[in-house]
């Protein structure tokens, strides 16, 4: 009797226990997407105030419309970092589960823009429609016709984030240049490549130290200056018996990982990559 | 039985010089041909000790110039009175079958090597500097040391299972192809005087990098040869020797078949015989200049090649120069690591 009315108290507390967190649950989500964030984080200065609150309003509208959120941001300095590591460094800062975000770097002399997706919209918006994306949006920039590159990169997206991308019939690969379109992305490269490492510079050369210090301390004895040919009377020496028979050939083939096509989350190509936040994102980005 | 070479002119003792490579006379500079140098020439003999050497034999000899004892131990065969300086040859040591066969006569005389180990130990480059000056030789000795030359027969056969690896792109694949190739070799090899050194004294380690000598210089034995130096006698027999020329040996051959076998990507030895025969053995005494060396209250033996002048044996090592050696290369590889990665511009 006792244990009845007991368990019959803890139901009563986990319904009210998991009320209260539907109710907080809801809260979050809600504020989290439907309040008024700022979209549009024009540092270099390239739009009009009433630009702004234009390319706010649509983003705004995108973004509730395909549960996401679209962030346009222009930039002088990427303060060192390749455009790739301030969009993801961007992501992490907001904490981003689906977004789609383009970036336009300013820099003198390393001028591009970038576009990424997070979480779903890595595969509403993988590499091969970024690809397309940036088709129609790069002219614009070229021209110095920012707003209109911006408004163009808003109405691709909507159209993109209403299809389905397995229903897409042509699959563009991702830009071969991407690398070199960026100078701090080259730097980036080199500085995870392992022979640009300080710590492995370092260990190579005290390695190195060490076989030539070995080699004199080994040598300084005098060393054996004979080999197998010393005493050789070649004259009188030769092979007398020798073949060398075929006997069978076995081949096997292992599928090109390089080749694998940008759809996929598994690809790591172009611009896609994992933000130090642990993010995965699709992109694809290109210097104008 | 002790044999002296007096001098035909003015009697003084004779020996060996390594420059003309004859027997020639401190006195007077009268010169001999070892070769022609025959028994009709006077030289003193010891009529009444003569008889033949037994091993282990302790024997005493008397110098025939000043009738002091000849301080010598069991394996000499050759010395100089240690009272008078006469060069003394312990002729029954070298008959019947200790008598050696051939010999590579001394070409670099006492003052060439002292000179040679001179700038030998201003080269070395790990050495302390005080070593470098090589103003310490305590002594330099001529030795004629013993080995074995054999000349040998080695026939090898070797079976293997060889591969050939190509990789070829074809759309997204990688293909690779392994063929594999039955492979056979049978080598047929002679090698002439390997080298054994037969002395219980000599470090063979030390003997062995003494090595090669050229055999162009290689002449029948004569006494003569020996006299101003100190030899010694075998204490090994060829028999015992073989095996370790016979190791040495197999590893050459293992090294021409291997070889012979070109163009694989791998080899994989299924079946190897390799057999050593021997062909001759000589007896043999090769000239060695012996180096004592006094440093910091220590002694160090070096030995020299007494015909190519090659010096081998382990010097003093200052741990100074071996870490600056250490500490300088790791700092310049580094400096050009750094260097060309600022160049191509990456890094931190």
């Amino acid at each position: 009797m006792n244990f009845y009315r007991s368990s019959q108290k803890l139901c009563l507390y986990g319904a009210a226990m998991l009320f209260l967190m539907v109710c907080t649950t809801f809260f979050l989500f809600s504020h989290g997407v439907y309040a008024e964030e700022q979209l549009v984080y024009d540092y270099a200065g390239l739009l009009k105030e009433d630009e702004i609150e234009n390319l706010e309003s649509i983003a705004q509208e995108i973004g509730s419309q395909y549960n996401t959120t679209i962030y346009i941001i222009t930039d002088n300095n990427s303060k060192g970092l390749s455009r790739k590591r301030y969009l993801e460094d961007f992501a992490d800062s907001k904490e981003v589960t689906n977004s789609v975000i383009i970036f336009v770097n300013m820099e003198p002399g390393n001028r591009g823009v970038e576009i990424q997706g997070y979480g779903q919209d890595e595969f509403r918006m993988n590499n091969s429609r970024i690809e397309f994306v940036l088709d129609e949006v790069v002219p614009h920039l070229s021209n110095g016709d920012y707003y209109t590159a911006f408004t163009t990169f808003l109405e691709k997206t909507r159209y993109y984030l209403g299809k389905d991308p397995s229903e897409d019939k042509v699959i563009r690969t991702p830009n071969p240049n991407y690398a070199g379109s960026d100078k701090n992305y080259q730097k980036e490269l080199r500085r995870n490549n392992i022979f640009y490492n300080i710590w492995f510079q370092l260990l190579v050369s005290l390695g190195i130290g060490g076989i030539v210090a070995g080699v004199l301390v080994h040598n300084s004895g005098g060393k054996v200056t004979v080999n197998d040919r010393t005493y050789l009377d070649s004259q009188n020496s030769r092979v007398v018996d020798h073949w060398d028979r075929y006997i069978r050939t076995t081949t096997t083939k292992v599928r090109n990982s390089s080749s694998s096509s940008g759809s996929s989350s598994s690809s790591r190509s172009g611009g896609s990559g994992v933000s130090s936040g642990g993010r995965s994102h699709s992109g694809g980005g290109r210097s104008f | 039985m002790v044999l002296q070479y007096k001098c035909p002119n003015c009697g003084a003792d004779m020996v060996f010089d390594s420059e003309s490579g004859m027997l020639a006379c401190q006195s007077c500079g009268r010169k001999e041909d070892v070769e022609e140098y025959s028994e009709e020439h006077e030289w003193f003999q010891d009529q009444e000790s003569q008889h033949t050497f037994k091993e282990g034999e302790v024997n005493e000899y008397h110098c025939n110039n000043c009738g002091a004892v000849i301080v010598s131990d069991a394996d000499t065969t050759a010395t100089t009175c240690s009272f008078c300086g006469a060069a003394v040859v312990l002729n029954d040591r070298l008959t019947g079958s200790l008598a050696p066969s051939v010999i590579i006569p001394f070409s670099i005389s006492k003052e060439q090597a002292g000179n040679a180990f001179k700038a030998w130990c201003k080269n070395g480059l790990v050495t302390p500097s005080g070593f470098m000056t090589a103003d310490r030789i305590k002594n330099i000795t001529g030795l004629y040391v013993p080995f074995w030359l054999y000349d040998l027969n080695g026939k090898g056969e070797v079976k293997a299972t060889c591969t050939k690896v190509r990789r070829y792109t074809r759309g997204e694949y990688t293909y690779t192809d392994t063929s594999y190739y039955d492979v056979y070799r049978k080598v047929d090899l002679n090698f002439f005087l390997v080298p054994a050194d037969a002395s219980s004294k000599m470090n063979d380690e030390l003997m062995d990098k003494l090595e090669p000598y050229n055999y162009q210089g290689l002449k029948d034995f004569n006494t003569p040869y020996l006299a101003g130096y100190i030899a010694e006698k075998y204490n090994y027999t060829h028999e015992e020797l073989f095996d370790r020329v016979k190791n040495r040996v197999e590893k050459y051959v293992d090294a021409y078949i291997r070889s012979t076998i070109q163009g694989y990507s791998s080899t994989t030895y299924n079946y190897k015989q390799i057999n050593i025969r021997r062909k001759r053995v000589q007896y043999a005494l090769l000239p060695v200049w012996m180096v004592y060396y006094n440093y910091k209250q220590k002694d160090y033996l070096f030995a020299m090649n007494g015909q190519t002048g090659k010096i081998v044996g382990k010097p003093p090592l200052s741990a100074q120069k071996i870490l600056a050696w250490f500490a300088g290369t790791s700092v310049g590889v580094f400096l050009i690591l750094r260097i060309i990665t600022s160049l191509l511009g990456g890094g931190f």
